[in-house]
Formats: C-alpha cells, sequence, structure tokens
C-alpha cells in the first residue's frame, strides 16, 4: 500500500494571487504620484526607484550589504546556538528556568537603542559589536520559544518514557526534543525578524557601515528614491530569511496534520 | 497449565499527600502471577487499578510492601533494567507522533540498545501479527485510533518481553474496534504464550480474555474477589455469549463490580482535600 500522506502542491492561485496584488500597489503607487504632483521628497515613483536602485547597486549598496548580511546571519547563527542551549539547560533545571527567565524577558523588551550608547563607550566602532546586539535582541525570542517547546511534554508520553526505563538524556533526545520542534521554529521565524531588526537599529545608532546606516544617510540627502530602495531591498532580505527557514521547517516537521 | 510465579506483589500500599491530606489508594494488595496467565484486574473507576499497574510497571513506586521480579525483592519500586521484562500498553494511544509506525514500534530497542538483524526483523514480525505491516510508513495522524492501539501493542512486545501490562487499552474505542481488538489480543496471546495482566472495565471482555479476574475495592482498595474463569480457551470465539458458564459468571462478576462502586473516589478526594 501507497504512502499515505498526500504531497502539498502549491496551488497556481496560491502563487498568482500575492503577484497580483504586488502588480496592483505599484500601479497604484504610480497613478497616484502622477496624479496628486507628490513631491519625490515625500514619495518618489516606483519607475525611478528602480532605475535609480539599480544604478546604484554596485557602488553603493553591495558593500553594505555584504557588511550587513555578514551582521545578521553571524548574529542569528550564535543566537540560534546559545538560545537552544540556554533552553536545554533549563529545562532540566527548574531552579535555573525560575531565575533565568526574568532576565532573559529582560533583555527582549529593553530596547537595543537604549543600551546602544553604552556599548559604544565599551567597544567604541568595532563591527562585532553590531553582532554583540543581535545576538542580545535574537537570543532571549528563541530561549523563550524553545523553553516553552520543551516544557510542554504531555505526562503520558513521560510516563511511556518512564515504563521504559529511559534515561534522561534519552528523555531529552527522544522525547522533549522532537515535540518541541514546532515551537523552536517559532522561535527562530520570530528570531530572523528581531535579528534583522537589531541590526539596521545598531546600523542607525552607531552609523558608519550597513545597510541601516545608507537609508538614514540617503534620507538626510533626500536621496528618497535610494532611501525607498534599501528599504525594500531590506525587506526583502527578511522575506528570503524567513522563507528559508519555513522551508526547513515544512521539511522537518512533516507529521502535523 | 501455568508454571511457577512470575512476579509477585507482597503487602503493596500506596498513598498520596500526607498528614491531613494523606490519601490511601492501595490498601494491602497481595497477588503473585503466574507464567503465562493472563489477569483481569476489574474495580470501580477511581479504584487504583491504574495506580496498581503503574507500580507494577516501575512507572511510580510503591509507599510500602515488595515487589518480586526474577528473584529479587523491591521496596522502592522496580529499577529501571528490570523494565524491560515488562511491555505496557497505555490507555490512550501513546503513539510519538513525529515517528512513522515502524520507527515508534522501534522505540523499546533504541531504549534498551537492542541491535541486531535478528531485533530488526522482530519489528515486521511485530507488525504483522497484528496487522499493520503496510501502514509501517504511516504517521499517528493517519491511523484511526484502533490501528494506534494495535501499534502500542506491537511497540510493547516488540523487545520480548515477559509481561505484557495494558491499561484499559480499548476504553477509547467505539464497541464494534473494542470487541475486534478483544478477540485479537486472544489470539495474540495465544500466539506469543505471554503473561499478561490487563485492566479492563468490561465484564465481556474479561471473561472472553481472563484465566483469572481479580476485583478491587474501591479507595482503599483490597482485593475483594478472585474468580477462576475455567471456561476453556477453545469455546471463546463469537458464540462464547451463549455458553452456559459464561452467562453464569457474567451475573456474578457484574454484580461484583457493582458492588464495589461507591460514590467516593479517592483522587477527587485528595484534589478536594488540597484546594
Amino acid at each position: 500500500m501507497k504512502k499515505a500522506h498526500a504531497k502539498r502542491q502549491i496551488s497556481p492561485v496560491k502563487m498568482a494571487a500575492p503577484l497580483a496584488l504586488f502588480v496592483i500597489i505599484i500601479a497604484v503607487w504610480e497613478i497616484c504620484v502622477s496624479a496628486f504632483h507628490i513631491s519625490r521628497t515625500i514619495l518618489p515613483r516606483p519607475e525611478v526607484i528602480v532605475r535609480q536602485f539599480v544604478q546604484n547597486f554596485a557602488r553603493d549598496i553591495w558593500p553594505q550589504m555584504q557588511f550587513s548580511l555578514w551582521v545578521i546571519l553571524t548574529g542569528y547563527v550564535v543566537s540560534v546556538v546559545i538560545g537552544i542551549l540556554i533552553a536545554a539547560v533549563c529545562s532540566q533545571f527548574k531552579l535555573v528556568t525560575q531565575s533565568v527567565s526574568p532576565l532573559i524577558i529582560l533583555f527582549l523588551v529593553t530596547p537595543m537603542n537604549t543600551l546602544v550608547p553604552i556599548f559604544m563607550l565599551w567597544m567604541g566602532f568595532n563591527p562585532m559589536e553590531r553582532i554583540l546586539i543581535v545576538i542580545l535582541q535574537t537570543t532571549p525570542i528563541i530561549a523563550l520559544n524553545t523553553i516553552s517547546g520543551f516544557s510542554k511534554v504531555e505526562n503520558s508520553k513521560i510516563e511511556l518514557m518512564r515504563s521504559m526505563g529511559a534515561t534522561r538524556v534519552q528523555t531529552f533526545c527522544k522525547l522533549i526534543f522532537p515535540n518541541a520542534l514546532p515551537q523552536v521554529f517559532t522561535g527562530l521565524k520570530l528570531g530572523c525578524i528581531f535579528s534583522i531588526i537589531a541590526a539596521m537599529g545598531a546600523d542607525l545608532e552607531i552609523g558608519k557601515s550597513g545597510l541601516g546606516y545608507r537609508i538614514s544617510e540617503y534620507s538626510s540627502l533626500t536621496m528618497t528614491e535610494m532611501a525607498y530602495g534599501t528599504i525594500i531591498l531590506v525587506a526583502l532580505m527578511g522575506n528570503i530569511m524567513f522563507e528559508i527557514v519555513a522551508k526547513v521547517e515544512r521539511k522537518l516537521i512533516v507529521w502535523l496534520k | 497449565m501455568f508454571n511457577e510465579s512470575l512476579f509477585e506483589l507482597n503487602a503493596i500500599r500506596k498513598q498520596y499527600g500526607s498528614g491531613n491530606t494523606l490519601v490511601t489508594v492501595l490498601d494491602k494488595i497481595d497477588f503473585s502471577v503466574r507464567e503465562g496467565e493472563f489477569v483481569c484486574i476489574m474495580g470501580a473507576s477511581g479504584s487504583g487499578k491504574s495506580t496498581l499497574l503503574r507500580i507494577m510497571g516501575g512507572i511510580e513506586k510503591q509507599t510500602a510492601g515488595k515487589i518480586r521480579i526474577n528473584n529479587n525483592w523491591y521496596k522502592d519500586g522496580i529499577p529501571p533494567m528490570e523494565r524491560r521484562d515488562f511491555g505496557y500498553v497505555f490507555q490512550q494511544d501513546n503513539l510519538l507522533a513525529w515517528r512513522t509506525t515502524e520507527k515508534n514500534v522501534n522505540l523499546p530497542l533504541e531504549i534498551f540498545g537492542y541491535k541486531g538483524k535478528q531485533w530488526k526483523d522482530r519489528i515486521a514480525e511485530m507488525l504483522d501479527l497484528v496487522g499493520l505491516l503496510n501502514y509501517k510508513e504511516c504517521y499517528p495522524h493517519e491511523l484511526s485510533g484502533g490501528m494506534r492501539q494495535r501499534a502500542s501493542i506491537a511497540r510493547a512486545l516488540v523487545h520480548d518481553p515477559k509481561a505484557l501490562l495494558l491499561d484499559q487499552p480499548f476504553g477509547a474505542l467505539d464497541a464494534i474496534t473494542r470487541k475486534e481488538l478483544g478477540y485479537r489480543l486472544l489470539k495474540i496471546w495465544k500466539e506469543t504464550g505471554k503473561t499478561v495482566v490487563m485492566i479492563t472495565n468490561s465484564v465481556d471482555e474479561a471473561l472472553l480474555l481472563a484465566s483469572r479476574i481479580i476485583v478491587l475495592s474501591s479507595a482503599p482498595a483490597k482485593i475483594c474477589h478472585i474468580i477462576e474463569n475455567d471456561i476453556p480457551y477453545q469455546d471463546r470465539d463469537e458464540s462464547l455469549s451463549d455458553n452456559f458458564e459464561y452467562k453464569r459468571l457474567h451475573e456474578q462478576l457484574s454484580n461484583i463490580v457493582r458492588g464495589t462502586e461507591t460514590t467516593d473516589q479517592p483522587e477527587k478526594e485528595f484534589a478536594r482535600k488540597l484546594a
């Protein structure tokens, strides 16, 4: 008998719908700007944005994009590792969870922009500083979600492991971790968002390099077309990062209806 | 027909809480299970049947009394290594959602470190025994409730335990599936010759399957009745309900079980005292 589960089909409607919406938005945008004679410093025309952006990409954008990508990705990967490790330790020792949770939430809630000036006093303009900020902002959200995933295990499953005399490690690897995967991926996806926000925020505060810095520079020089273009680029980067994680999630988590 | 005693419970007591909130679920349970027997445990709901089975399976520890397995007496619960001699089947299907049927059945082998071809072959053997060989690549959410319980039984047998412990395994299923699985379990027992201890609330089921039926009183539970089910096994089929001895035992057992029903339920009592 063949496998019973169906492969998820991506219907053409599903792909076409967001594209269609996108085209409509661009069209309306163009029309509005021309019809209402909106100044280019407030809302530039999409056509000009694309043209100027492509023109300046190689010289102005690409090096900063490389830098920002490096900051975001390094920060993200380190956050994932640390976040899951913290959660793993917390799941074994209730006391650790109780003492560490408020601290994690504190980091999550404090806007990094308030701490950045302090870091600048310590580290000056060291590029590692930005990675540190990304880590500080991203690790908590991953850790919290993973802790939540690790702690929500059905009692009956724990009893199942106990009925076989499984060790703590076996119970963790075979039950607690796989059971937590959906929640872990929620944290990983949120982490994508947080790491980009943190990186852009750090750029704005510290300046000198990075896409966030570029955006603020273009704004102050009223090169609005380039500013818009860069913002859209950052949004696209975020989307792609999110989609990659979502794709991994779909590959790994096959058992949910 | 049955050989020496496989394991023995002596003066088992189980209490929860302490001081004012002390609740005695099991009072003084003594019995032994002979090899190859099929024992059914019955009693009012909340009478501690599950607790008793969990103590027998090493999931919980007894408060007092000792248990003998393999000529060793244990006073503080059954140690992890000894639990390999049991296969436990839970009330609700307890399969891991992220594993296929085959991988689920493989779980005990992984935990116990049983490697090698003969163990791998056993997975297929057990799946065939419960009739799920064609479904080994399916995930639990793709199986029906009855199929999931069958998979649980296969899992409980895969490591070739000495005894099978089942906690109302068919309670959550519809009446027809329940009956089917009852016959299937009988067949499995005949083919494997395992010792079985099963909790059930169905008199029909107990009389179909058991060679001996133990009835627990309500908490603090003691064994209040032991009934030998002498109906020969070759007579236990679809026509069983016409059997004279069956009808007699059915009435007797139903009265006994009904007699153990009271309104006091220990777990609720415990919760009330804590609140």
